[in-house]
Order: structure tokens, then sequence, then C-alpha cells
């Protein structure tokens, strides 16, 4: 009889996306109720969720029935951690968005190891496992630190694919960028033919890659590069940025293709799961993972096609409760199995950041000036 | 026939105000033909269930409610277009002339509400009305810009709509009124009153609130009415979807012992659990929904003792504590409820933020010295559980048909009696 961390190392080396949901389910539905059962014994405050959870844990029958978190718990507390602090290998945290303040995950070694093996199997399944040069839209990370942030955290993600890493920007004043023109004449000069990867946070590839090389009709050519980006369209949002048409003007200047443009969802808290594009557009779910797209009202999976808030399930963490976690982001299902990519599971759409609705309280602790 | 227009320029707000200050070329309306109108156009609102709040607006324009406020802030003698003498000197009541309203989104029925307090005092009304309560507004507003009998009271009323971040349309609306009724949160009135309004402009405000509830010990030991008040309770908080300035956030419960709490909230939960099945949610945004999982989250890991109750879905929810967990509102049909060993440790929370006190006393005398010190303290009602939502004279504090009117005083110029 496997114990529960043979199960989740089990299922991390299985293929990733050839089991149907319905068996994925099966598989994981098991894994999902050991893990809040452990959480509960090791956090009284998970454990007084779990408590006065609706369903009793021994009646759930559904992954969607189980009781999840909303990501913003991490950010305000930091009383959901699963293990001592001499335990922890490091923390990561979230990107914050304007205003708030970011999450705090802490990572113990199996946890950590587990996280760096997923994305791992992740990148491999959709760009391979051939090392080429990468050039990075940012500045040079810090290699030491203890507590590293989502963007690090991606960034070292990459590190095992890389060849030859360099860095596109270097940093102004007040945490503002510019191009480095000569690194990425270097890079282009030398690896224009090969086979590249290029990563950035979408915002900073938009707005200090994009948008600066366009302003100073600088020429670049890398027709044979993967562009992968990740950390959202938040900050885009506002800009109105769509992805086709990211991913047209940033192809239009690298001289490749817009397929070649890989965004992928994925956030700290829901650590080692990342969520690329694939070829149709849609997003896949490995089978250690799952994402549940909530109906609004009734909390009950949304059908395909029908938006709701996103729910990230992975059963990777152990060293903080984060296997059933509720997001901020809206998304659809478009289909489940039956993707033209072939991939099974759940295939979904990302739609954006749950929308501040009309605010129409009267109470005094909410903002009243309507948007209508 | 469109009720409510769009109105997109300072010239088009000018000509609408102007048509409303031009003086009809017959007669006057007397106070008890005004009256008289504005119940039959509650009569003609014939049965339209589905818009939240419209039990309210009929009750409101009942023509017996009318008439009893109208006494009570204007004198027994209003309606007769009598004089109220006073050391020879005679004083009567004249409405204002023009009164803005500038209504919030969260009561459908506000428009209406506002417009009939202006109606009654025998002023004309401009009415902004929010975009999203367009629809809602033409249901109500229909018999008065529709019925024939209705034409004098359609002289008298222009319903419009602007965006809300249009500066100089609030501001052509400020400049030309005689008063002003604003509802609405924090951002929205402290905006509003700032547009410039002439120097004669009377500015009454409704601005934002919440309210509370108390139940005592003696309530609780009761056992057979017991659900009732937890059905009264249900019924406030499902008003408006929690969202107005009366529905109450935090019940307060004077009880020290387990078993009789645990009872309570049994039949607190049947209660809601029956609303929520005849009420459910019709409309429900994704941010609030969200809000509301991560109140019961953040409550349930605040400490190891706090305790909840909720379905799967946003039905409902009940948040069970001590006064140390207290938090702000939730609104999206969250109730907390704080349990206290004396119901003197309510009077902490009570300020001028709160609108409404809901009480359910089982000991008259405590009630009414209860009702006194929440007063003093700056709540403006003590509504029995239930009613706490009934739109009614006072409200915040003021009357409602009162401020729109001029107290004016004739002082006869020779003792003949010819």
């Amino acid at each position: 009889m496997m114990n529960l961390d043979e199960k989740i190392n089990e299922l991390l080396n299985k293929n990733l996306y050839e089991l149907p949901q319905g068996q994925r389910d099966l598989q994981t539905l098991e894994i999902y109720k050991e893990l809040v059962i452990r959480s509960q014994k090791l956090n009284p405050f998970y454990k007084n969720l779990v408590k006065h959870w609706p369903i009793e844990l021994k009646h759930i029958q559904n992954i969607y029935e189980l009781p999840f978190l909303p990501v913003t718990v991490f950010k305000s507390s930091e009383k959901l951690t699963l293990v001592d602090e001499s335990k922890v290998l490091r923390t990561v945290s979230s990107s914050a968005t304007s205003g708030q303040t970011p999450s705090t995950i802490p990572l113990d070694r199996e946890t950590a190891k587990r996280m760096s093996l997923s994305v791992s199997r992740i990148y491999q399944h959709f760009i391979g496992s051939k090392r080429r040069p990468l050039l990075v839209v940012d500045v040079a990370q810090s290699k030491s630190d203890h507590g590293i942030s989502a963007r690090s955290a991606a960034i070292r993600s990459l590190l095992p694919y890389a060849s030859k890493v360099h860095y596109a920007l270097i940093p102004k004043d007040c945490d503002e960028f510019e191009i480095d023109h000569e690194v990425i004449e270097e890079f282009q000069n030398k690896y224009g033919e090969e086979d590249v990867l290029i990563y950035g946070f979408t915002t900073i590839v938009w707005k200090h890659f994009f948008q600066a090389i366009k302003k100073s009709r600088f020429k670049i050519s890398l027709p044979h590069a993967i562009l992968l980006h990740s950390g959202g369209w938040k900050k885009l949002e506002k800009e109105k940025v769509k992805k086709s048409e990211f991913n047209q003007q940033i192809a239009e200047i690298l001289g490749n293709r817009p397929t070649n443009i890989l965004d992928f969802y994925g956030m700290a808290e829901n650590v080692g799961v990342i969520y690329p594009d694939c070829e149709f557009g849609n997003k896949h779910v490995p089978l250690f993972a799952d994402v549940i797209i909530r109906d609004p009202i009734t909390f009950r999976p949304a059908e395909p096609g029908h938006p709701g808030i996103i729910q990230v399930c992975s059963i990777l963490p152990t060293s903080f409760p984060g296997h059933l976690l509720l997001t901020q982001d809206m998304g659809l299902a478009v289909g489940y199995d039956n993707c033209q990519c072939s991939r099974k599971g759940i295939s979904f759409r990302l739609q954006g950041r749950v929308p501040k609705s009309e605010i129409r309280g009267c109470g005094n602790i909410l903002a009243s000036i309507e948007v209508t | 026939m469109k009720i409510v227009n769009e109105v997109k320029t300072k010239e088009e707000i000018a000509d609408i105000l102007a048509t409303l200050r031009a003086k009809p070329t017959d007669r006057r309306l007397t106070s008890r033909e005004l009256l008289d109108l504005i119940a039959y156009w509650g009569e003609e609102l014939g049965s339209q269930l589905t818009i939240p709040g419209f039990p309210f607006i009929k009750m409101w324009l009942r023509k017996a409610n009318l008439e009893s406020i109208l006494k009570r802030e204007l004198g027994i003698n209003y309606l007769d277009e009598g004089w109220n003498n006073h050391s020879g000197i005679s004083y009567g009541f004249a409405p204002l002339g023009l009164v803005g309203h500038w209504t919030a989104a969260n009561v459908p029925i506000q428009p209406a509400l506002s417009l009939s307090c202006a109606l009654l005092s025998g002023n004309s009304s401009v009415v902004r009305v929010p975009k999203s309560l367009i629809e809602v507004t033409e249901l109500i507003a229909k018999p008065i810009l529709t019925d024939k009998k209705l034409e004098k009271l359609k002289e008298k009323t222009a319903f419009i709509y602007f965006p809300s971040d249009n500066h100089g349309l609030h501001q052509a609306m400020a400049e030309e009124v005689d008063s002003a009724y604003i509802w609405g949160g924090l951002e929205s009135v402290s905006y509003v009153r700032s547009l410039p309004f002439s120097h004669w402009t009377r500015i009454n405000v409704f601005g934002p609130r919440t309210s509370l509830a108390v139940i005592d010990k003696g309530v609780l030991a009761e056992k057979e009415p017991l659900s009732k008040w937890c059905q009264r309770l249900s019924r406030d908080l499902w008003q408006f979807d929690q969202q107005a300035c009366s529905s109450p956030h935090w019940l307060f419960v004077e009880c020290k012992n387990d078993v009789i709490l645990n009872n309570f909230l049994g039949e607190m939960k049947t209660a809601l659990e029956r609303e929520n099945q005849e009420h459910p949610w019709q409309h429900l945004p994704a941010d609030l929904s969200s809000s509301v999982w991560e109140a019961r989250t953040k409550w349930l890991t605040k400490n190891e003792n706090t305790r909840a109750e909720f379905p799967l879905n946003l039905g409902w929810t009940i948040l069970v504590g001590e006064e140390k967990d207290l938090e702000p509102a939730h609104f999206a049909r969250v109730l907390q409820i704080i349990r206290v060993d004396s119901l003197t440790q309510v009077l902490n929370h009570v300020d001028r933020n709160t609108q409404v006190v809901g009480v359910g006393f089982s000991d008259r005398q405590k009630e009414s010295d209860f009702a006194k010190e929440v007063i003093n303290r700056g709540a403006e009602r003590v509504s029995k559980l239930g009613q706490m939502h009934v739109f009614g004279s006072p409200w915040d504090g003021q009357d409602l048909v009162r401020p729109l009117m001029r107290k004016v005083m004739w002082q006869q110029s020779s003792e003949t009696t010819r």
C-alpha cells in the first residue's frame, strides 16, 4: 500500500495529458481527500475550516465538493503552513497587483522538488527537452534568495533548458527598465538562425521589450524563437491589449509565427503547475492537477462555454494547504477530452480577472461611485 | 414612449428644467388632489412582484400611509389647506419649487420613492436614474407618464439618465434645482454634495449607513416563537440582497448557554434555507461571490473557535463568534452572529453610521431603555425584527416631505373679519 508521497510521485511521473477526465478524477479524488485529512492534522486553522465545511469528507464524491481556500488567504495570513519554519527550504512570493499584499508560500524540500520536476515535465512536453540559448526579457536575477518572487521562480524554472542565458533588460531608476540593445544584437548575431527561447513576464515583454523595440525601430530577427510569457494579463487589461494582437505584433517584430508565442497561466500559490496554450489556443491541465470553472451562484462546475471563477487544484504541495485554491480569475471550460490537440482532460480559456462589479451598498465601507 | 430620457448636453437639461418650472395654465392642485393622484398611481402599479422592494412601494403609496405622513410632518390642517395659527400669525407650507434627485443603484424602487416625496410636497422633479435601474423605473413610473388621469403629475416629473462621470451634466442639474435629495454610498454622496448648488438650495443627504440587530436572552429562552424571530430576521436580511442601508449585517445575541445558542442557530439555518429556496439569487457578480468565500474562509481560519454555517452555494452565510471576531459588513447575505453576555456591549458598535437597530426583546422596559441608548448614540430607527426595511418617515433621522417645503407665514393686515 503506497503512502501519500508515493502516490503523488507516481502520478507526477505518468503521462501528463493522456488520461480522460473521468479516470483522472478517480485517481486523484482519494489523494485530495488524504491531503485534506493530513492538512487538518497539521494546522488547527485549516482544521476549523474543514470542520465547518457543508459536506462531510466521507460523503464527498467529487473534487468540486472538497474544501477549498481562496488564494487571498495566503496574502493576509502566514498561519496556514503545514511545516515547521526549520523545514522551509525557501518561500515564493506572488506578484502583487496594485494595492495588494503578495502571497508568501512556504516550500519544504519535498514540495520544492516536486515543483521543479512538474514544471520541467510540462515544459518538456510543450517545447521539448533540447537546451537552447535563452533570452530573458528581464534584468539579471539574484541567485541565492531564500525568498524568491514568482518572476524569479519562473525564470529559474527555465534554466535547465538554457544552454546560455542572456538578459535583455537593464535596470533604470524607480523600478523601470530599458532595453540592452547590445545584448539583443549579440544574441541575434550569434543565434539568429538557431532554435532559441525567449521568456518574460507578459507586461514586461509588452511594455519594456516590444514597445521599446518598436519605438526605437531596432531591427530584430529571430525566426526560430519560441517566446514564452506568463504573469497574466491583468496589468494589460486597462490597455485593452488582446492576446491575438499581442501574439501578432510580437511575432512581427521577432520575425516568427504567432503560434510560437506561448502564454502560460500560473500562479505562485499553485506551485509547480503551469498551463501553456496548446496550438488551438486552449489551456490544458496535467494529470496531477485539475481546474474547475465554478458558477458564481451555485458554485458547481459551470457547463462548457459558461464563464465562471477558476479554481486550481494540485496534489503537489504538502508544505501548505494549497491543493484546492479559488483564484481571482475568470475562465471557461471549452470542453472535456475533446480538444483538437488530442490532450485529454479539461481544456479551458482565461477570461481575465474577476471583474469589479458596480458597487452598490450604502455601507460606509464601500466606495459607491457608479460605473454605469 | 421613453420614460427615462438619456441626456447628452447641458442644453437638454436646461430645456427639461425650464419645462418643469413653467407654470401650468390651469389652477394649482390642492394637497388633497395631489394625494389622491399619487395614491391612484400606486393602485395602477398592479402586482409586478418581480421587482425587488415592490411590496414596499405599493404599501408606501397607499393613501392612508401618505395621509398619515403628511399629517405628522405638516400638521393636521395641512390637507384642508388650512393655516396653523399661533399668536395672531398664520403658518403654512409651500413647495420649494424644483427638486433634483440623485438616486443610488442598490434599491430598485428608490427613484420612485424619492419622486413620491417631492410630488407629495407639490414640487416638480428631475430624477437622475442610474443606468441599471432604467428598466425597473420605467415599469414603476409608467402610469405617471402614460395615464391621462395622471397628466398633472406628468407635468411635474422628468426622469433622465446620463453617465455618472459626466461632471458637466451633474453640474447643470445642480445649478438649477431648489432642493436636492441625494442617496447613495460615501463617494457618491460626497461627490454630489460638492456640486455647485445655488446658495438657496436645500440639500438632503441619505448617505451610507449600516444596520444591526439584537436578540435578548428572554427571546432565546422562549421555545415556541423562536422560529418566528428567525424568519423575521431572515426576511430583513433577504430584502435587497442585504445591500440596503437598513439590511442587518450583525446580530448580537445575549447568550451564555451553548445549548440555547445551538438551538437558535439551528432555527436560523432553517429560516435562511427556506428563504433561499423561495428567493434564490437571480444575479450575483463574481467578485461578490468571491468575497463571500473569502469572508467564510477568513472567519474560520482566524482562530480555532469561530464557527460558521453555509451551504456549498452562495445562498446564505452565518458567521458565529465573539465580539473580538467582529468584522465589517460583507453584504451578499452574510450574517455575523456575535455572542455577548449583555446587550449593553452592543452600544459600543452603534454610532452615526448606524441606520437601524432591529430588536427582539421579551422585556418591554429593557427594550425601551435600550432603544433610548442606541438612539442617543446615533441610530435613527429602532424597529422590530422583520420590519427593518419598511421605508417611512422619519428616514435617516429626517422627515421625508417636510424638507422639500418652505415654512411660510401670513400676518393678517387688519382685524377685520370680512
